[in-house]
Formats: structure tokens, C-alpha cells, sequence
């Protein structure tokens, strides 16, 4: 037997849903005496899709059966080694006897498991972490890491840095503590941190299109991975000397190791993409000379590098320090001087560093003011804690109200009290000065870190997309496409600062479009994902296990050092927190693209269409062909179908065809 | 285990009755398919008749009324007991000499059928359970071409050749209410170079796969086949050899001194489609070997005997009657008289249920049964004494069913129900059931016997089709033909003489030289083997009187106005009120429900949002939201002249400016199932036949589904 496959021809399929009635009642997914809608099992469903207006309307109905993938993302994300991709014929099949349901226990939470787990949904990337933690669980650290790999090339550089909405959100939290997920995915990345033994992604066929990248930071770099996988050729063009824009210039090594970004960073120059440091893009290289040179589309992740001002009187005094020129001076390895006072304006994780810095540059007495109460504080929780136990001091409800120097050199700082309002449009209470609480207060340095700016003059006149009010390019939210169609982007560039791991789902999501863009496929379509989580606990079995803690280095030690702070899990210890993890949906449900895995909460496994293996094993035809009410569906061996199609005359929907299964009109 | 095997029977989701084949594992049915010697289909509502057998709400033992009616209180009495009150109830009221103010209700599924026969001995009336929705299309035919009545005849799709036109007016041909293999037959002839026309209000699942959407104004259909009509009439592209040799003389002079004005322009601001669209669409059928139009919905209007009459004229002049590809002529099949024959009640006797001021003018509209509308009325007039519904449910499909349900509770001076007994057959708890002194368990179609015969079926011309019980019915179940039967045993036994329903059925096969036994050994199908064409050929004429094609119906010329050509006015229903209810309500059907029934609204698999239909949301242009500042999901209230509900919009480019879309059916009190949801009835925005008699007058028929609406925040 060959490779087998379905034809749907969109020209035929009127949407009307007999196969899948008649899919149920062959395979006895449906109980009839106690189903109720929207609650049956399914392995087919309709997808339907409205275009143009009236009275120019067309509407394309088609069925959607699981894809087969040639690699499916449900195979490797299953702890229990339940799925398999049968050899013969190519059908992707669920082992009911090993499958166990992702640990449920049978008639619990059914239609909780079908959800998504909270730390994939809130993840920006949406890294399967259940699917990846039940494989560390049991010692498959490499199986775990590609699956990581999947949906975010940084993974060492995450595992530090990353914010962890995964663990914010982690519903073991409600049992006792959430898993330390960052501490095991940092593990499981650092076994990869050898360039001879690392994994890199195999790349898809070359193609002949190339693709500029303006900006070498997580988002231009993600964009860079995932084009350079389907074969195109990228070139990242950097401003600075480095790659890697913020993680390089921006994050301490004592957080964030040199060697473990390069190691990241090689892996994607392994996989093809041409770096090019020093170019100041918009003066030599224009969009207007790549596109002569055949650049078919452009991703603009050039971060924000204009630090705000205060607009505080004095703030042009010296010793007065903007926080990511201060950051980049540090990471260069060429530090200015730091007296003994050095007071940080501000309270993100740049404000943080900075202070973390300028303590191991000598500072003795360092203070981070920040205008709003801690509860506002953007910094991380482990990044305040971790100060703190450095002897940073964090005093909030506190605004500079003006500088004041002694022949050009600052001095002290005039603080104002200040006092919470209603909220913003933010959301965050709005902070108002109180009058008459001015306070001077003596210091040698300041460092301000209240945010940055993008410099746009990369983009040139040819360019016809536009700036936006707040200083970011105007895209369209979904794909991030700009007025020029070539020309899109991503990252802090569109969003003001925010974290690594949202620039690696910007540069994600740009490269799913641009790829788009370059074959000619709709853009916005099927875009998003319903990421509703699971609300629910299991808590009827768990192991009782408390959360590892990630070791870190003796505050003590950390002055004058930037060595990096945490240590790191052993492979017991992670192999046992990431047991803890409960397990809130199906790690297959949630890798699957195309949503077709099923779960049957009674019996407490997942299940989803085989193409009727048995059925077809003996000569007769799926059910969805046989019973398709208008003859839409084709089956057979997958080359001729396609020959079928040749034959017919059809035409195959590139925009719908992704895997195994053939749409054509 | 039981080796699994296969039975050919009948669906019954709806009224098309396609032959299918179940699947039936240790007594337990599993699956359903069309059945393959029929060329057959099972589409979606077939394909769930697995979830019907196996529900959960099923009937299983009589029922009694114990409450009020309507407030659903019951208790279980015996088979003996049920039998017992019918027979002195139903027959006392023969006693006394009021057996035509019997009503039965229900779907004939053929003139076999032992219910119609029991009716016709005791002298009472049948109403069909669905509403005269056809009624109109077949009484057109029958003027026209003479025949069989049949209740839809679709052209055969499968017989449309290269380069033929299929038009659809506002029939949702993809929706299985006709043969379920009417989808692949059409897409076949598309595929094969025939041209697929949609003429619909909505961009239909159909115009989605149409070579030609044409998005008309409701009921407009009638001046765009004048216009096309006179387009064809005038310049001389009419069928001359056909029109000469079959049309009756006169007609066609008649026809044109009637069409000289219908031009494509007047007629196009009439139906708010170009001139040019007519005038394209009546070149390219002049041209084309074969044209086949069907309808259904689109008459169930005020004009609907206009448009019936336009559409046959239409056919007759490019000569599409009885070819391939065109409308065919239903045959009878040569089945014996089960005698002694009884003669049946003379309506036009007796009375029609319907007392309006043109009551006789009535009988004109109507063919072979009363229509159904007017049960309220007639409730309140006297002259509905005993009300039998089976597979029915008039407490939700009457026009305005809230004057129907009050009326079934209405009571005399003496606190004496006017409506003395209601009994209702039915294998789930209806919304009529509700009502019922009686309810009994039916039996389901998978669970019975029945001879099916139809002058015209759909892939094989005129023929037989055997339903046969697949699996056992559940706790006491009885099918209402065995019920009907006995009763006849009881009350009219010199019409009752065989043992039962098969011995009943083997009577008529006789004519065939079959017998049950026999039609089940060869497959549980009959027919002659082709459904032959142009058959007047042979027959030397047509079943008119005058055995020719009558396009000018000339009893209908008399006052109140002149019918005997096709008016070409929208239907007045649409016309009036225009300005205080601004929108003209499309009231469409969707492949999974059929009807009000429970059979589909309380179906788990047609619910589903995956395979089904869940809720009932108004369907709106987008543009006209916008300008009225609606949003998609709002809840709003739609009001029509005679009543209103609440119903969430839902914004689409799919339907016309002028007009709102709400599914048909929907609106169940009862059944774990059908109260699911949001879905609303429309049947509440339409006014009550009964009480509004000077208003179906005005409009010269039935606005069964139709009414201008508003929409109120």
C-alpha cells in the first residue's frame, strides 16, 4: 500500500454535514441515548468561509478531517508514545490501548482536557509545556526539547529571561505552587548547548525568494528561523556591532550568559541565514536597493533605541545616565564609572538590570524610585526579589520633580511624593504628584529607565507605510503587514518595549505571513486559535511533591561579578518537577494545528479519524467518501490522486492544502 | 456477535421518503445509507434517523391527559383503554351524524395509506400534516398539463444534457426535501457543461455553486418569467413546432395579446432585477436543449397559483414538458382497488373547514385536501368536533400558532372543550402532544410497515417502496396505521375485512403481481425501470380536458379580479405596510431540519453546531446593520403586522438589503433537545388563517410563510 489520501473538491462539498453524521455512526464516537449538541464527539467538521460583499459573494465550504500530516506535531508531543504514522500508508493513528489520556482519570473533567492547558495558551509562543514536561518527566530530555523547538528558537535564552506567563497562570498553583516550568525548560535547552551536538531543524526545499530582516533581536531573529526552515533565503541586517539586539546589548550576563544567546544564535546561522553587523539600514542598504536585488518582503524588528526623557529640569546633567545606553555600555565590556550613591528611575526589568549593574560596578548604595506602588511595578518578581537580596533598595510612590547639579555634575535628586488615581487608559492607577512632599536626596549617578523610542529612519521615502501617533509602525494586528505589502513588522518596533518572548511570537507570527505573502495565500485567514484554557484543577490525584527551587548564587558573591546567578535544576530535580505537572488538557489535543483530536472523557483517551484503516484495509472506502452527499470526496493512494487531479482538470487550493489531504476546486 | 446486515427500507426525516438501506447489528440499528439500486443518497437528517430511534424522549406507553390542555400533564393507561375512548368518541360522533367534523392530520405518505382510508370510509377530513407548501405549484400543473398530483416533482437532474439550464427559484434544491441524490445530480450536469441558475433573495448554499446567482426580490419570480416570456414570445424564440402542435387553440393567442406589455423593463422594477438579466437568461434558455426549473418555498406565497402559472407557461413555450432535462409527468402505477372502495366525504358538500367570505372562490386554490390553516377557525366555528394529529404538529406549523393553541382550549358555555377530543400520535412529546387528551406512541419508521407509492419518485418515474420494520419498537410502541385499522375493524368494519396492514398492502400489489413478501424479496423496490419521456407522445395527449396544454385558465377570470394569466404584482403580503414594516422576512430552510417537527428539532446530531443547526439567528446584510447601528449578536425584536419574538442578529453579505432571513421551524417548548438554544419560530409572524380569512382573500391564497417585518431594539 501507498501513501494514502483524500481529494475534497470544494467545487462539490456543499457544507451540509453528512459525512461527519455518518463518520459518528460508523465509528460509534456517539452515544444516542445521551448526546447532546455541541458536546458529540467528531472527526470531520465544516469550514466555511464568506468573501466579498454583496451582491459580489462567494462562500467555499469544505471538510475538515485530520490532515495525516507527513509530521505530525501530535506524534512527538505524546509522553506515552501513543501515536504513531503508519509506515505503509501514512495514517496517523492513536494507540487507545497506550494512550492514557494525558493521566486523566476516566468521566473527570472531559470537557476540561479538551481545552488548552493555561501555560500553552498564555504562553505568547504557545510552547506545548504539558506535552514537553510529560516528556522530561520521564527522561525523554531531547524528545522534550525539540518539542520546545517547535515554537520558539530561543529556548536557553526563555528558560532565563522569560517573564513565565506559563507559571502565572499553572492551575497547580491552586493545589499548592505551580510548577517551575521556566526552571525545566532552561534545563532541558542547556543539554542543546553544545554547536556540535545542538539540534537544528531540517530545512524544507529551497526557494528562490529572499527575504530582508532589519534587526538581529529575538523578533527579527524568530522571523529569520522559521522563513530560513521553509527554505527561504533571509538576511538579518544589524545596526550595532553584535547580534542580538536587546538580549546582546540590552539583558546583564549575570541573567543572561553570553554563550548561551550565541549558542541560540548559531543555531540559526546553521540553518543558512546571513548576518550582516554594522549596517545602518536606510543609508547604504535602502528597501528601495533590495527590492531591485529581488528581496520579496521585508520584516522591520528594529526594537526602540531612542531612551525617553523625563522631561525633568537638570536631566541634562552629567552623571545623569539613560539605562540602555548605560546597559549597552556594560554588555560592551566598557562600563562608565559608578560613584557610591546611584539612584534608578523607573520599574521594569531594564531599571532592574541597571541597578543590578551598576551594583556590581561598585555602587555601595543603590535605589530604584518608581512612581507607582509595587503591585504596578512591571519588573518580574524574581528580578525584584533577586535585587533586593543584591541590598537594592525599591522605593515606590516616588518622582523626580528635578535634578539638582553642582557645575554640570548631578548631585542629588529632588524627589515629589507621589499618590494613586483612578486608573489609565493603561489600566494601571494613574500616579499624581502630592504638593508640599518634596525631598532632596543626595546622589553621584542616575540612571533614567522609563522606556524607549524606535528610530525610524531606516525606513526611506519609497516606503509607504506609516508611523503611528506613539511612535511605532501602523500594521495590521493580525498579520503585521504594513500599508506596503512587502513591508512588515514586529516586535517593540510596533509594540513600545516588552518581552523577549512576545517579540519571538511577533517574529513567529511574521513568518507564517510573509511566507503567506510570498506564495500567494490569504493572509488573515484561520489565524487565530481559540486558546480558551482549562479553568478546572485536577485534583483527585497528584503527587505531593513541592516545587523545586532553582538554586541561586550567594548574594554575597554577586558584587563585582557577572557571572550568572542561577544555577540550574539537576536532571533528577527537573525530572520530578515536571511530574508535577497535572496535566490540565491533552498534550496531542494541543499540538494539533487543526484541531481534530477528540477526547472521550468516559473512557479517558484521545481518538480522531484514521481514514477508516479497517474499513480501507479491506477494500472499502472511508465513510466520509462513501456517504459524501454530492460525490466530493476522492479517495486513494496519494500520487494518484493527484494525477486526478491533472486529469480533472482541478486546480489544488494551495491556501487550503497544507498536509496530506488535497483540497482542489 | 451477529453478523451485521443490511435492510433496504424508507427515510422518513422528511416528506421524500428516499430509499435507503439501515444497517442493523444484534437488533440494534447502526447505520443508514442510500440505498444503491435507487442510485440512492442518505443526506444528513437521514444519516441521524440513528439518533431519532435511540432518543431518550421516546414514547413508550399511551398516555392520558390529566392536567388542562397544553400544561402537559399525563398518565400511563393500557393499549385497551386508549382503543376503548377512541371508539366511543369517534364513533359516537359518526352516531351523530358529524363525521366530517373529524380532522385527521397527517402526511399521506400515498394514497395507500390505511389512515386516508379509514377517513374516507367514517366520511371525516384529512388535512396533511406539512401545510399546503406545494399545493399551489401542483394545482398549476394540473391546469396546465393535466396528470397525477404529486406532491414535488423536481426535473431529473440526472438527465439534464450538456449545455441544459437548471433554475432554482427560491428552492433550496441542496436540502434534501426532495430526493436526497437532487445535490450530486445537480453538480453531476454542471460538471458535465449544464448551467446551474440561482434566483434567490439569499446567496443559498446552491448559488454558492451556481454559475448564475440572481439575487431577485421576494416573490418577484412571477415578473421575471413574464419578462422571459415576453422576450421569448415576442422576437420569436418560443418553441413554435411545440406550442403548435400541443397547446390548446386560442391559448396562445390569448397569451400573447396578455404578454405584450410584461417587457422585461416593467417587469424588471418589479422584481428589482435588470432587463438585461431577464432578457440574458431567456436568450440563453431559447438556446439551450433542455431547461428545468424547480421551486417550492417561493410559492408558498399570495401569488403563488401566479407564479405556478407563469412557470408552466414558461415550460410550455421553450417546450420543456416531459424531456430530458425538463419538467417531467408523473404515470400512475397500475396498483388494485382495495374493495369495497369507500367513497370518501364530498367536501364541496359538506363544507370546507375554511368560512370566509369567499368560500368558494376557495375551492379553486385547492386540489385534493383541506388545508390545514384553518383547524383554529374552524374550532370556534363548530365545525372541528375531533382533531387526530399523527406525525404532525399543527400547535407549532400553523400559520399564527398561538390562535391555534388557544383555540384546542377553548370551551363552550358549560365549561365543555369545544374541541372534544384531540389525539395525537407521535413517537416524542411534541408541542401538539402537549395539547393531546391522547397521546399515543407511535411507531418510528424504522419500525414499521408501509407501502409506498408515488406517481413520481425521483430517479425511478412512478413506482413502489417498501418501509419495513428494521428493529423492535420500544415498551408499547403501535404505528397509527395498526391504531387506524383496528379502529376501522370497530367502527367501519365493511370497509376492515383484511387481517391487517400487510394483508392490506398485499391487496394492492396485486396489480402488480407482488405481494409484501415478494417486494421485499426483489429489494423493496418496484418500478417499471425508466421513468419515460415525452410520454404525451404516445398517449396522443395530455390529461387536460381538452387532452392539450392549457395556458389561459379561464374559470379564473371572473371577479373579484382576472387570474386566468399570471398577475405579475409582488405578493400583497409584501406590498402592504411597506412603510411602517420596511423588510421583507425570508423564511428559509437548512439541510438539517424539516419542518417543526421533533423528529430533527430534537435530534442531538442536528442540533450540533458541528453537523447541525443549533440556533435560529435573523440573518442580516451587513450594510443594513451598520446604517441602523446594529451589531452582530444583538438581541432584537421582530415584529411583524400580527405578532413578534426576540432574536439575536447575525451579520452576513449574504442576503439581500431589503429583506431579513430566519430559519424555518424552531420554537419547541418540549424535548431535551429542541428547547435548546435561542431558536425562535417564525410561524408566530404570520398571521392566523382563521382569524385574518378577509386577509387571505385579499391576497388570493395563502401567505403561509411570508410577511413584511421591523426590527425594534
Amino acid at each position: 500500500m501507498k501513501q494514502l489520501s483524500l481529494m475534497i473538491d470544494l467545487s462539490r462539498c456543499i457544507g451540509c454535514s453528512t459525512c461527519i453524521v455518518a463518520c459518528r455512526n460508523y465509528h460509534e464516537i456517539i452515544d444516542h441515548t445521551r448526546a447532546m449538541p455541541n458536546g458529540i464527539p467528531y472527526y470531520l467538521r465544516v469550514e466555511n468561509r464568506e468573501r466579498g460583499t454583496y451582491p459580489n459573494v462567494a462562500v467555499d465550504s469544505w471538510v475538515m478531517p485530520c490532515q495525516h500530516c507527513p509530521e505530525p506535531k501530535c506524534l512527538p508531543s505524546c509522553p506515552e508514545g501513543a501515536i504513531g504514522k503508519d509506515a505503509q500508508t501514512g495514517i496517523v493513528r492513536i494507540d487507545r490501548e497506550v494512550c492514557n489520556g494525558c493521566k486523566t482519570i476516566p468521566e473527570t473533567l472531559a470537557a476540561e482536557k479538551t481545552k488548552a492547558a493555561p501555560c500553552m495558551a498564555h504562553c505568547p509562543t504557545h510552547i506545548n509545556v504539558q506535552g514537553y514536561l510529560g516528556l522530561a518527566a520521564k527522561g525523554k530530555f531531547p524528545e522534550a526539547l525539540a518539542l520546545i523547538k517547535e515554537e520558539n528558537p530561543f529556548p536557553a535564552v526563555c528558560g532565563r529571561v522569560c517573564y513565565h506567563p506559563c507559571e502565572t497562570h499553572c492551575n497547580r498553583g491552586e493545589i499548592d505552587e505551580a510548577v517551575s516550568i521556566r526552571a525545566v525548560h532552561r534545563f532541558l535547552a542547556d543539554l542543546d548547548g553544545k554547536a556540535e551536538t545542538r539540534y537544528v531543524p531540517p530545512v524544507r526545499d529551497r526557494k528562490a525568494e529572499k527575504v530582508a530582516v532589519i534587526g538581529s533581536g529575538p523578533a527579527g531573529l524568530t522571523c529569520a528561523y522559521y522563513l530560513a526552515r521553509e527554505g527561504y533565503g533571509v538576511t538579518v541586517y544589524e545596526k550595532a556591532p553584535v547580534i542580538g539586539g536587546m538580549l546582546t546589548r540590552g539583558i546583564p550576563a549575570y541573567r543572561l550568559p553570553r554563550d548561551v544567546i550565541e549558542g541560540e544564535i548559531g543555531a540559526i546561522r546553521d540553518l543558512g541565514v546571513e548576518m550582516k553587523t554594522g549596517v545602518d539600514f536606510g543609508k547604504k542598504i535602502t528597501v528601495a536597493k533590495l527590492r531591485k536585488k529581488r528581496y520579496r518582503a521585508f520584516f522591520f524588528a528594529v526594537g526602540t533605541q531612542v531612551c525617553k526623557e523625563l522631561g525633568s529640569e537638570g536631566e541634562g546633567l552629567k552623571g545623569i545616565h539613560p539605562a540602555y545606553e548605560f546597559l549597552i555600555a556594560v554588555n560592551s565590556g566598557k562600563p562608565p564609572v559608578m560613584g557610591k550613591r546611584v539612584a534608578v528611575i523607573g520599574g521594569g526589568n531594564a531599571a532592574i538590570d541597571a541597578a543590578r549593574s551598576a551594583r556590581r560596578l561598585g555602587a555601595e548604595e543603590v535605589f530604584i524610585a518608581y512612581r507607582r506602588s509595587l503591585e504596578e511595578m512591571p519588573a518580574g518578581e524574581e528580578e525584584i526579589r533577586e535585587a533586593e537580596d543584591e541590598g537594592i533598595r525599591i522605593e515606590t510612590l516616588l518622582y523626580p520633580a528635578r535634578f539638582i547639579g553642582e557645575q554640570g555634575r548631578v548631585k542629588a535628586v529632588e524627589f515629589i511624593r507621589m499618590r494613586l488615581a483612578e486608573p489609565d487608559e493603561s489600566g494601571r492607577k494613574k500616579p499624581v504628584p502630592v504638593p508640599g512632599t518634596e525631598f532632596a536626596r543626595p546622589v553621584d549617578d542616575v540612571i533614567v529607565s522609563i522606556g524607549q523610542e524606535t528610530d525610524w529612519s531606516c525606513l526611506t521615502p519609497e516606503c509607504a507605510c506609516t508611523i503611528t501617533g506613539t511612535g511605532t509602525l501602523r500594521v495590521d494586528p493580525v498579520t503585521l503587514q504594513s500599508e506596503d505589502p512587502d513591508i512588515f513588522a514586529g516586535g517593540d518596533a510596533v509594540t513600545g518595549p516588552r518581552s523577549v518572548v512576545e517579540a519571538i511570537a511577533a517574529g513567529k507570527r511574521a513568518a507564517v505571513s510573509i511566507d503567506r505573502y510570498l506564495k500567494g495565500l490569504d493572509l488573515r485567514e484561520n489565524r487565530e486559535r481559540d486558546w480558551t484554557d482549562t479553568a478546572k484543577v485536577q485534583k483527585e490525584k497528584y503527587d505531593p511533591a513541592k516545587r523545586a527551587v532553582m538554586p541561586l548564587r550567594n548574594p554575597k558573591e554577586r558584587s563585582g561579578t557577572f557571572d550568572e546567578v542561577a544555577a540550574g535544576l539537576s536532571a533528577e530535580a527537573v525530572m520530578g518537577e515536571a511530574a508535577r505537572c497535572q496535566s490540565c488538557g491533552c498534550a496531542c489535543i494541543q499540538s494539533c494545528p487543526y484541531g481534530v483530536i477528540q477526547y472521550d472523557g468516559g473512557r479517558g483517551y484521545s481518538h480522531k479519524c484514521d481514514l477508516c484503516f479497517e474499513r480501507i484495509h479491506v477494500g472499502d472506502l472511508p465513510v466520509c467518501a462513501e456517504t459524501c452527499l454530492t460525490d466530493a470526496i476522492t479517495f486513494g493512494e496519494k500520487e494518484l490522486v493527484r494525477r486526478k487531479v491533472e486529469d480533472m482538470g482541478k486546480e489544488v487550493l494551495k491556501d487550503l492544502t497544507r498536509e496530506s489531504i488535497l483540497y482542489v476546486r | 456477535m451477529e453478523k451485521s446486515k443490511w435492510i433496504p427500507t424508507a427515510c422518513y426525516q422528511c416528506k421524500a421518503e428516499c430509499a435507503i438501506i439501515a444497517r442493523v447489528e444484534n437488533g440494534v440499528l447502526k447505520e443508514v445509507r442510500g440505498n444503491p439500486k435507487a442510485r440512492g443518497k442518505a443526506c444528513v437528517k437521514g444519516m441521524a434517523g440513528v439518533s431519532l430511534e435511540y432518543s431518550p424522549d421516546r414514547l413508550t406507553h399511551p398516555l392520558k391527559r390529566v392536567g388542562k390542555r397544553g400544561e402537559g400533564k399525563f398518565e400511563r393507561i393500557s393499549w385497551n383503554e386508549a382503543m376503548d375512548i377512541l371508539e366511543k368518541k369517534i364513533g359516537g360522533l359518526r352516531a351523530r351524524g358529524e363525521a366530517h367534523k373529524l380532522t385527521a392530520n397527517f402526511f399521506p405518505h400515498s394514497i395507500t395509506d390505511p389512515k386516508w382510508r379509514f377517513l374516507n370510509a367514517y366520511g371525516g377530513f384529512i388535512n396533511t400534516a406539512l401545510p399546503h407548501c406545494d399545493s399551489a405549484k401542483i394545482v398549476g400543473f394540473i391546469r396546465t398539463m393535466g396528470g397525477v398530483p404529486n406532491h414535488h416533482i423536481p426535473p431529473a437532474w440526472f438527465a439534464v444534457p450538456k449545455g441544459g439550464i437548471m433554475i432554482l427559484s427560491g428552492r433550496r434544491a441542496f436540502g434534501g426535501l426532495e430526493d436526497a441524490s437532487v445535490p450530486r445530480d445537480i453538480l453531476d450536469a454542471r460538471d458535465r457543461g449544464a448551467k446551474l441558475v440561482v434566483l434567490d433573495p439569499m446567496f443559498t448554499p446552491e448559488a454558492a455553486k451556481a454559475d448564475w446567482w440572481i439575487p431577485i426580490k421576494p416573490s418577484g419570480d412571477t415578473a421575471f418569467f413574464l419578462g422571459m416570456i415576453h422576450h421569448l414570445v415576442m422576437n420569436g424564440l418560443y418553441d413554435r413546432a411545440f406550442v403548435e402542435r400541443w397547446v390548446r387553440e386560442g391559448d396562445f393567442e390569448k397569451l400573447k395579446v396578455y404578454i405584450a406589455d410584461k417587457t422585461p423593463e416593467r417587469m424588471a422594477a418589479i422584481c428589482d432585477v435588470p432587463a438585461g438579466t431577464i432578457v440574458d437568461l431567456a436568450e440563453e434558455c431559447a438556446r439551450a436543449p433542455s431547461v428545468g426549473v424547480d421551486s417550492f418555498k417561493g410559492i408558498m406565497l399570495g401569488n403563488a397559483m401566479d407564479f405556478a402559472h407563469a412557470w408552466n407557461i414558461f415550460l410550455v413555450v421553450t417546450g420543456n414538458v416531459d424531456n430530458p432535462g425538463g419538467q417531467p409527468l408523473p404515470d400512475l402505477t397500475p396498483m388494485s382497488p382495495v374493495e369495497p372502495v369507500p367513497a370518501g366525504p364530498n367536501l364541496h358538500e359538506l363544507g370546507w373547514h375554511r368560512t370566509g367570505p369567499d368560500r368558494d372562490r376557495f375551492a379553486k386554490y385547492s386540489f385534493i385536501m383541506e388545508p390545514t390553516w384553518y383547524e383554529a377557525q374552524a374550532i370556534k366555528d363548530g365545525g372541528l368536533k375531533i382533531l387526530i394529529t399523527a406525525e404532525s404538529n399543527p400547535a407549532l406549523t400553523e400559520m399564527g400558532q398561538q390562535e391555534w393553541q388557544r383555540a384546542v382550549c377553548m370551551t363552550d358555555g358549560k365549561g365543555e372543550p369545544l374541541l372534544e377530543l384531540l389525539v395525537c400520535f407521535e413517537i416524542m412529546m411534541s408541542e401538539t402532544a402537549k395539547y393531546a387528551d391522547l397521546v399515543l406512541p407511535d411507531k418510528s419508521y424504522f419500525e414499521r410497515w408501509e407501502l409506498l407509492y408515488m406517481p413520481w419518485w425521483y430517479n425511478f418515474g412512478h413506482g413502489i417502496a417498501l418501509r419495513q420494520p428494521v428493529v423492535e419498537p420500544p415498551g408499547e410502541c403501535r404505528h397509527s396505521n395498526e391504531v387506524f385499522i383496528e379502529l376501522g375493524k370497530r367502527i367501519v368494519p365493511e370497509y376492515f375485512r383484511f387481517e391487517n396492514d400487510i394483508a392490506y398492502y398485499d391487496i394492492q400489489l396485486k396489480g402488480l403481481g407482488l405481494s409484501v413478501r415478494k417486494l421485499q424479496e426483489i429489494g423493496g423496490l418496484w418500478s417499471p425501470g425508466t421513468m419515460g419521456f415525452r410520454k404525451y407522445e404516445k398517449a396522443g395527449g395530455f390529461g387536460t380536458p381538452s387532452g392539450k396544454l392549457h395556458l389561459w385558465w379561464e374559470d379564473l377570470e371572473e371577479a373579484p379580479w382576472n387570474q386566468a394569466f399570471p398577475r405579475p404584482e409582488l405578493a400583497p403580503e409584501y406590498e402592504v405596510n411597506a412603510k411602517e414594516f420596511p423588510f421583507i422576512l425570508v423564511s428559509y430552510r437548512t439541510i438539517y431540519h424539516s419542518g417543526s417537527g421533533q423528529w430533527t428539532h430534537n435530534n442531538p446530531q442536528l442540533r450540533d453546531r458541528v453537523s447541525g443547526f443549533f440556533e435560529n439567528p435573523l440573518l442580516i446584510h451587513s450594510g443594513t446593520a451598520a446604517k441602523m447601528g446594529l451589531s452582530d449578536g444583538d438581541l432584537v425584536t421582530l415584529e411583524s403586522p400580527s405578532g413578534s419574538i426576540r432574536v439575536r442578529l447575525k451579520l452576513t453579505e449574504t442576503i439581500r438589503p431589503d429583506c431579513l432571513g430566519l430559519g424555518h421551524g424552531f420554537g419547541s417548548t418540549v424535548g431535551r433537545v429542541a428547547v435548546m438554544g435561542e431558536g425562535v419560530s417564525n410561524n408566530i409572524l404570520i398571521p392566523d388563517a382563521g382569524s385574518t380569512l378577509e386577509w387571505q382573500d385579499v391576497v388570493g391564497g395563502e401567505s403561509h410563510v411570508s410577511t413584511r417585518v421591523r426590527i425594534a431594539k
